[in-house]
């Protein structure tokens, strides 16, 4: 039998659906979709959109490389500090991403904690760079595989682990054959989550790397630059940038819409 | 010997002190009460867990020796684990499973289908775990570990998975392939059955300690603790023993027939062994108590009545009989037991 709902609750729930749903729409139905190949063919917005794969899905990679050993560490081993450092690792998700720019900066920019070293020894300039675009990328998404990674660790049986090695198996061969399989859908939400938001950055990468097309201007900067010039053009790009939203909810649906996950 | 393990190692605030050994052919039940600290030794002797003070040999090679800062990892102990509940890798076929361990340290693949045969497994082999009964489960956990070729072979509970009735059938043909292993095997277990049907040798660890440590029959028959006597289904009366007379050491006394066996002792009761009767009874008993029943409670086909004595006893009687007397806890009974019931043993 279902629950009496108050009557408020249910307008509530309706304004807050209404909310969600109108922009998308919104945009939907003022998108020029006769015109859309045109648009999404010019100069400006194929760099954009080469840029946006190429960097993110760079991004991607390094978050897994970095991220899949920092989240272990975290799962597995117990150590001094452990809590702070898991604080650190969050601080990108819930810091303005403008801030982990300003931050960026601080420690690779041409002056800063690392960057003046990169600089004068090797000549290595990251920021305004695609390098650059790829850093800031990397540092607003490993949060997400690193919280996803290192929660699946927690919650296997660590006795699986256990059973490999009484058979003989190398610590190597434990991760690559027993923990890697056994957490590999995480893994793969986790590195999905990190592509979203790293195809996704504005904040950072404007800081760190600038706007400039074809070497930093990324879809999202693509399209804050095309609304001063074009509306048409923001929205199309902004339409491929939803589609690719979407493709990601659909290829998580079974951890994000309540599914089994 | 299949293994010599000198163990001292404290878990959270909980110590645990053994000395254990199991040489090759043999089976080793440690039996125990739930948190005795079993599981705990045999995850130390495989290496999955330290020790604070001791050493540890399996076949000759020395794997643990706090004093000579030796540790061995679990993969170089050539140790064949059997979990709980088996912790099959649920994403390899029942085969991959079983020559995960050979791979794993460069062994002859060959064995593999040995032990697939051997342990009637063949049928199952393209199988995942998932698709597997619990008695199928056990029998690949053990083809899994068996097929490393192990110097020792540890069972973690390895029928308390299964259900009833599957557990007997399951007993029965591990006892089998157990005597066909030629190297030592230590199993853990709560069950006395499981100890008393596989093991040639019985440990008891109570609260981290070893309390009694001999041949499966001698330990049977002659329970030490009150737990085991308890857990056989005996009653275990301490006390201390002149001429066939045994003071016992919560009050009262019991006449035994051994009138050899002196100082102090261990006095072992079957419940069946007492009469219970409503009136004083005239007899050749030379054992008779007018005391309370403190509790009944059903056990099989018997009921158990609880005796306040002393010394505190258990009759085990029928349900007709209780019936017939007007057992219930708070009623006056009297009960006897002959002098040759009472066994006698040094404690």
């Amino acid at each position: 039998m279902r629950t009496p709902a108050p009557r408020l609750l249910i307008a509530l729930a309706m304004v807050a659906f209404a909310f969600l749903a109108l922009p998308l729409i919104g945009l939907l139905l003022s998108a020029p979709w006769g015109q859309m190949t045109e648009l999404l063919s010019t100069p400006a917005a194929r760099d954009a959109l080469r840029l946006s794969l190429v960097t993110s899905l760079m991004a991607t990679a390094i978050t897994i490389v970095l991220g899949v050993p920092l989240a272990w560490v975290l799962a597995r081993r117990e150590f001094r500090g452990r809590a702070l450092v898991r604080g650190l690792v969050l601080i990108p998700l819930v810091l303005p991403p403008v801030v982990g720019g300003v931050t960026l900066l601080a420690a690779f920019g041409r002056r800063g904690l690392v960057g003046q070293y990169l600089y004068d020894w090797f000549g290595i300039q990251l920021p305004f760079s695609t390098a650059g675009v790829v850093m800031a990328e990397a540092f607003v998404a490993l949060p997400f595989l690193v919280i996803t990674v290192e929660g699946a660790l927690r919650v296997m049986d660590i006795r699986f682990e256990d059973a490999a090695r009484t058979l003989g198996a190398s610590p190597t061969r434990v991760l690559l054959r027993v923990t890697a399989p056994l957490i590999a859908p995480s893994l793969v939400a986790g590195a999905v989550l990190a592509w979203a938001r790293a195809l996704g950055e504005f904040g950072a990468t404007i800081t760190f790397a600038g706007n400039f097309p074809g070497v930093t201007q990324t879809l999202p900067l693509a399209v804050y630059s095309a609304l001063e010039v074009s509306r048409e053009e923001a929205i199309a790009l902004s339409v491929v940038l939803l589609g690719i939203s979407f493709a990601v909810l659909v290829s998580l649906r079974g951890r994000l819409l309540g599914g089994r996950g | 010997m299949s293994v010599d393990a000198r163990i001292r190692t404290t878990v959270g605030s909980f110590e645990i002190d053994v000395h254990l050994t199991c040489a090759p052919g043999e089976t080793v039940a440690l039996l125990g009460p739930n948190g005795a600290g079993k599981s705990s030794v045999l995850r130390t002797i495989a290496g999955l867990q330290g020790l604070d003070q001791g050493r540890i040999e399996i076949a000759g090679n020395v794997v643990d020796d706090s004093a000579a800062g030796i540790h061995l990892p679990a993969e170089r102990r050539r140790v064949g684990f059997v979990f709980q509940d088996y912790v099959l890798f649920p994403h390899m076929t029942v085969r991959q499973n079983i020559a995960f361990g050979p791979r794993s340290t460069g062994l002859d693949a060959s064995g593999v289908d040995h032990w697939i045969d051997a342990l009637g497994i063949a049928d199952l082999a393209d199988r995942r775990p998932s698709e597997l009964s619990g008695g199928q489960a056990q029998r690949v956990a053990l083809a899994r570990a068996l097929a490393t070729d192990p110097q020792l072979l540890l069972m973690d509970e390895p029928l308390a998975a299964l259900d009833a009735a599957t557990r007997i059938e399951v007993r029965g043909r591990l006892r089998h392939h157990l005597a066909e292993f030629r190297q030592g095997t230590v199993i853990v277990t709560h069950d006395p059955l499981d100890a008393l049907v596989l093991a040639d040798r019985v440990i008891v660890v109570e609260n981290g300690r070893i309390t009694q440590d001999g041949p499966t029959a001698q330990v049977a028959a002659e329970p030490r603790t009150e737990y085991l006597a308890a857990l056989l289904g005996v009653t275990l009366i301490r006390g201390s023993a002149a001429s066939g007379t045994i003071a016992c050491v919560d009050g009262g006394t019991l006449i035994a027939s051994d009138t050899h066996t002196a100082g102090d002792v261990v006095a072992l009761v079957r419940p069946q062994a007492i009469s219970l009767h409503r009136e004083r009874p005239e007899g050749s008993a030379r054992n008779t108590w007018h005391t309370t029943v403190t509790g009944i409670d059903a056990h099989g086909d018997q009921v158990r009545v609880h005796l306040a004595g002393p010394p505190a006893l258990v009759a085990a009687v029928t349900p007709a009989a209780v019936a017939e007397l007007r057992l219930a806890p708070g009623e006056q009974v009297w009960a006897s037991l002959k002098a040759t019931d009472v066994s006698v043993h040094p404690a």
